[in-house]
């Protein structure tokens, strides 16, 4: 097992078409989370991102049967791109806005975390994150795609201009909007105190 | 010859694609641009604060995946 977690995609997906069902497990447990995270970024709602989630990986596995894959050392940035393609076509289709309430799919409750381990640092983190998921879920989807292939799937802007077959120009120019947006909601990183008057 | 740096370099310095001679030209730049300086805070807190976002799925995914797969081979058999 600790074999298959070593192994490179292109090398799972071989062993799987040779008949080792063990090595598709291996890549859904290997890539889940950033494909489920990408569905719940736009959609915001956990029981359609892991509908999403199950559809991505029945796509990829349906393609895989055909012999018609041919994304070879590119599998994350192709199932990120599925998944996105997915929950955009889902919000279309039922011209949803995105669900506010529970967002996480968590109980209101769990999600202030009230109880002993309750500490307004960490309140403060959950209210920034879901600010940010709120931001990115409102960004047009050319844009959210880019940022998404940057920093879940860490590909350079030349590997994503090439993937959607965009200018490089066009490429960084949607990344600079995304983020041009999105600093509306980052809270500043300041120094709580002078940690010359006060040092640790 | 002055270089005159972009957001575009900024984000390709983020990402490694700015060639490493133009790295600390660029840091320059964003000291004396309040523009630069803003939008570079902004890119940089992101790429550290995104990946934050990744969240796990229940196991539940997972096993209607496999047992479709599962399914789908046995009776292509």
């Amino acid at each position: 097992m600790n074999t298959l977690k070593a192994s490179a995609d292109c090398d799972l997906i071989e062993s799987f078409l040779s008949g080792n069902q063990k090595c598709f497990e291996t890549i859904v447990r290997r890539h889940q989370s950033r494909v489920y995270s990408t569905a719940m970024l736009v959609v915001r709602d956990k029981y359609v991102a892991e509908d999403i989630l199950q559809e991505t990986f029945l796509k990829f596995f349906k393609v895989l049967m055909e012999g018609k894959y041919t994304h070879q050392d590119k599998l994350l940035p192709y199932l990120l791109r599925v998944s996105h393609n997915l929950a955009v076509d889902y919000l279309r289709k039922y011209s949803r806005t995105p669900v506010i309430t529970s967002v996480n799919g968590k109980e209101i409750f769990n999600f202030l975390n009230i109880g002993e381990e309750f500490s307004f640092d960490s309140f403060d983190r959950d209210i920034e994150k879901e600010r940010l998921k709120w931001a990115i879920s409102k960004l047009p989807e050319k844009h959210r795609e880019i940022l998404l292939l940057r920093y879940f799937a860490d590909m350079s802007y030349k590997e994503i201009s090439e993937m959607l077959g965009l200018n490089l120009n066009t490429c960084l120019g949607r990344m600079r909007y995304a983020i041009k947006n999105l600093k509306k909601y980052l809270v500043p990183k300041v120094k709580r105190y002078d940690q010359n008057l006060y040092p640790k | 010859m002055i270089k005159t740096f972009t957001p575009n370099d900024v984000l390709k310095n983020l990402s490694g694609e700015l060639p490493p001679e133009d790295s600390s030209d660029l840091d320059h730049s964003i000291l004396e641009s309040s523009e630069l300086e803003a939008f570079a805070a902004a890119a940089e807190q992101l790429e550290s604060e995104i990946p934050n976002l990744i969240q796990e799925p229940g196991n539940k995914p997972l096993k209607n995946i496999m047992a479709f797969i599962e399914g789908e081979l046995k009776i292509n058999k």
